[in-house]
């Protein structure tokens, strides 16, 4: 019997204990086995491997470095990540039900703690956890067949196993059923994770892990793919009008369950948990802490879609959304291509208001007459000896500020307009808004008056600085 | 009590020479007083305190200015002729040379890629020995003012902090940091640090539920689910073989109160 | 899914070069660079490589362990009973004892006869604490001692070649004997 043989029947796969692998172990494969051994293709999110397109089980190789790094969480904070492969989420893995899985699980030397990995498509103690319990500067190899199809999360179990996982070790394996998925045109993968730091959101510098935070599941972020804007932006996804689109969404927590949705996108179909039953017209779906789904849709109306949790709260506060922008021709019948606005006076009124800008004196006169005409009479004539006159008045015009003033807060005390004294109190009009006040000064200025209009900016601007006028 | 411990032990501050080369810097060890440790997995659910006895300890970590001199005394100790069994292949390779140091490695930053046993022989040379776990986490308990600092929630954070900060290129010099309530310094954050009876670790670790791969196991749980940073010291034993050289563990020495 | 580990099974031992031994990493560098000081049953003092020159089975226990260790020593029998006489000539067993305490000369020599074991073949040893350190390190055991006297400790069982490198290993002591009878037999 051929030596090279006798490794491949004798050596079962199972990892050394101690020390790195040994030299018979890092001999290529033979020549006999070759055939029906691949190396994996891992990607890193949000890039997914292609399709498999096989008709057999066979025995792939998955090499997965662990590196502890620091890297940025937001803007300019940075966070130490413990990551699968440099990345969170760690790579994408794909396979064939019934594939024998050889996992080679390396712990960079320059590491700090020992990690390990726990594959939630593996039937087994641990999902391989105890198998690949590896320290820094050391390797691992452990063997397991995915024996169900599915959408499935791995993680690093090493002890606290809540901080391995909060500080990024996470990752999807997705295991094919034989006959493959249903052809799409896009498939992305993106992973939420929440994050708990010491200083509070967006804190500059190097952040912590706040363990107190993460035992009272009060996150300081909420993220796809690890970093707030990995998904916005330059980083968005991109698809165009008609593409079948395939999301595989994992979610690693380590506390939080994402509710999961595509605003203006209805899912065509929900592999439900990761699963094989298929949910169809799903508006937001639920995906478990430790778990996963598959979401398809068809693109049919561009623009910008925001992917979110939709707690909402996570996604505006915490950095828990993603865009995918779709472009192509636009289907007015789905969506309107414009926006229609006209103005609404409220309680239901049917009298068509003047747009702002364009007849400011009629509206300045409905004001004039609902509010101004009472005490200086219709025609801005005012009331001998009471109330002073509007039209005309070398009092008014002559301090257009003070007009203003006057309509916000009132005057008190003995005026002379047109060479008659009064001496009467007005009441403040400030309840009227900036709008009103400009159109009503407008009006008066303008038609009782030969003078220029108000805008709402200065009355704005006088109410700020909240002048109250007196006169001797 | 504390105030007669602390006395004590800056009166019996005696410089314990390294006894195997001259130009090696002498080491100072400090008197650690008696006092209880909580493990946190217990060996058994009633005993969740352990007493350990008053020991001496390394103020720091032993450097590589120290093991070369150890290295070049015990010549079978160099990483070109020991044994296989007794240290990795990784054994010392920052080291330029089997009896130089190098750039990678500066005469007074903690000696890394150390094997237990080439530790064990380090310290034996010395007269000493490395210190159990229990000692060793005792010592670790104190924070900078108490002897145990376990119940001061922001000596916890800064713990958990120091050990999440990556690797440096280069590690400090010893005793740069501040000393804790003994006087010792560089216990947390720098380098991981061999103890006499590392393998404990993973036996405590073990569930239940492998009881007929390990014997006696059925030890009560963890003791405290909230401290992490004993959680990651006690993992990181727990990975470990007696041959391992891992870039970030290093040693310091104990020996009897006397 | 396997759970013993095999190394280059002896059928290569002849082409596997010492030299790559010590240069390169493998699970395989002889045991026997440790120089701790065990006695017997009959308190003869003895190193770990008693048995050098033989394929050995080493494995660690404890006199008053309830079920692991009966287990161990059953399991080692179990190898053995499988090996063609000439292999069984050949090979030696060595268990160490963690409880230098408790397990006396006598009591050794009384467990071993309990088990009905060719002391011509098996040695039961123990030593000093530091000395049972060494051994328990080399061999990758992990153990505790807990406070009513008893040890924590998993059960791995080592065939070492005649040099002291290890050649398979075996946690679990309810496995299939096959592979490792199968490594000490081709050993012969």
């Amino acid at each position: 019997m051929r030596l090279d043989v006798a490794f491949a029947i004798l050596f079962g796969g199972a990892a050394a204990a101690a020390s790195s692998t040994p030299f018979w172990l890092r001999a290529p494969a033979p020549a006999i086995v070759e055939s029906r051994t691949e190396q994996a293709s891992l990607t890193f999110a949000p890039a997914v491997p292609l399709p498999l397109h096989r008709k057999k089980a066979k025995r792939v190789v998955v090499d997965i470095e662990v590196k502890e790094i620091v890297a940025p969480i937001a803007g300019d904070t940075t966070y130490t990540f413990w990551t699968f492969g440099g990345h969170v989420p760690g790579p994408f893995i794909r396979v064939r039900q019934g594939d024998t899985v050889e996992l080679h699980l390396k712990n960079a030397p320059e590491n700090r703690m020992p990690h390990n990995i726990d594959l939630h498509a593996v039937t087994g103690p641990g999902g391989g956890a105890p198998r690949t319990f590896t320290a820094p500067g050391h390797q691992t190899e452990f063997t397991f067949e995915a024996l169900r199809a599915g959408l499935f999360v791995y993680h690093c179990a090493a002890a606290p196993v809540g901080m391995h996982i909060a500080n990024g070790m996470y990752g999807l394996i997705l295991v094919e059923p034989p006959e493959g998925l249903p052809p799409v045109d896009r498939e992305f993968y993106v992973m939420q994770g929440d994050f708990y730091t010491t200083g509070g959101y967006h804190a500059k510098g190097l952040q912590s892990f706040d363990m107190q935070k993460a035992i009272d599941e009060k996150p300081t972020y909420v993220l796809f793919n690890g970093a707030e804007g990995s998904l916005t932006g330059a980083n968005a996804l991109h698809a165009k009008v008609g593409d079948k689109i395939r999301i595989f969404v994992g979610n690693g927590g380590p506390n939080l369950v994402s509710s999961f949705h595509v605003i203006g996108e209805i899912f065509d179909r929900v592999y439900r948990e990761g699963g094989t039953a298929i949910d169809t017209n799903v508006q937001t779906t639920l995906i478990p802490a430790g778990g996963a789904a598959i979401v398809e849709f068809t693109a049919r109306v561009p623009g910008d879609y925001a992917m979110v949790d939709h707690s909402i709260f996570r996604a505006f506060n915490k950095g828990a959304v993603g865009t995918l922008v779709v472009d192509g021709p636009p289907s007015p019948d789905l969506y309107s291509t414009e926006t229609k606005t006209t103005p609404y006076a409220g309680d239901g009124a049917q009298a068509a208001v003047a747009p702002r800008g364009d007849d400011r004196m009629a509206a300045g006169a409905r004001v004039f007459a609902s509010t101004c005409a009472a005490c200086h009479q219709a025609q801005g004539q005012g009331v001998p000896h009471v109330f002073p006159p509007l039209a005309g008045s070398d009092f008014l015009m002559a301090d257009k500020q003070r007009s203003i003033d006057i309509v916000l807060g009132g005057l008190q005390g003995h005026v002379v307009v047109r060479g008659d004294a009064y001496e009467s109190a007005m009441p403040t009009q400030g309840h009227l808004t900036d709008d009103e006040i400009a159109d009503v000064l407008t009006y008066v200025r303008g038609s009782l008056n030969k003078g220029d209009a108000v805008s709402a900016d200065e009355v704005g601007k006088r109410r700020a600085a909240a002048h109250t006028v007196t006169v001797r | 009590m504390k105030a007669l411990l602390r006395n004590v032990a800056l009166l019996a501050l005696a410089g314990v020479a390294s006894t195997s080369g001259a130009e090696a810097r002498e080491t100072s060890t400090v008197l650690v007083g008696a006092g209880p440790y909580k493990p946190l997995f217990p060996a058994s659910p009633s005993q969740t305190e352990v007493h350990v006895d008053a020991f001496r300890l390394d103020k720091t970590p032993v450097t590589n200015g120290q093991f070369l001199a150890f290295v070049s005394a015990h010549p079978a100790w160099r990483r070109d002729r020991v044994a296989g069994a007794l240290a990795e292949p990784g054994y010392l390779s920052r080291w330029a040379a089997p009896d130089a140091l190098g750039a990678n490695a500066p005469v007074d930053a903690p000696v890394v890629d150390v094997s237990w046993f080439s530790a064990r022989a380090y310290c034996a040379a010395r007269g000493m020995r490395l210190p159990t776990e229990a000692e060793w986490e005792r010592a670790a308990a104190a924070s900078r003012d108490r002897a145990d600092g376990s119940s001061d929630p922001a000596w916890r954070a800064e713990l958990l902090a120091l050990y999440s900060r990556p690797m440096p290129a280069r590690l400090p010099d010893v005793g740069t940091s501040a000393p804790n309530f003994w006087g010792v310094y560089d216990l947390h954050g720098v380098v991981w640090e061999w103890v006499e009876d590392f393998s404990a670790a993973a036996a405590a670790m073990t569930s239940p539920s492998a009881q007929l791969r390990f014997c006696g196991a059925g030890a009560a749980g963890a003791s405290d689910a909230t401290d992490f940073p004993a959680f990651q010291r006690v993992a990181l034993r727990s990975s470990l073989h007696a041959s391992y050289a891992l870039h970030d563990l290093g040693l310091r020495c104990a020996g009897s109160a006397r | 899914m396997k759970r013993w580990l095999l190394g280059a099974a002896l059928a290569l031992a002849a082409c596997t070069s010492r030299e790559q031994a010590s240069s390169m990493a493998t699970t395989g560098p002889s045991v026997y660079a440790v120089t701790a000081t065990l006695h017997d049953e009959h308190a003869v003092p003895m190193g770990l490589d008693v048995y050098r020159g033989h394929p050995v089975i080493v494995s660690m226990f404890y006199g008053s362990c309830p079920v692991a260790c009966p287990l161990i020593i059953s399991h080692v029998q179990e190898v053995e009973a499988r090996l063609s006489p000439a292999a069984r000539a050949d090979f030696r067993v060595l268990l160490v004892s963690f409880d230098a305490e408790r397990d006396t000369p006598e009591a050794l020599a009384a467990i071993a006869r309990a088990h009905h074991v060719d002391l011509a073949r098996w040695t039961f040893a123990t030593g000093s604490d530091d000395d049972v350190r060494q051994v328990a390190a080399v061999l990758g055991v992990s153990y505790r001692k807990l406070p009513n006297g008893t040890f924590a400790h998993d059960s791995v069982i080592t065939l070492l070649a005649r040099d002291g490198r290890p050649v398979a290993r075996d946690d679990d002591p309810v496995a299939d004997v096959a592979p490792l009878a199968a490594a000490a037999e081709a050993m012969r």
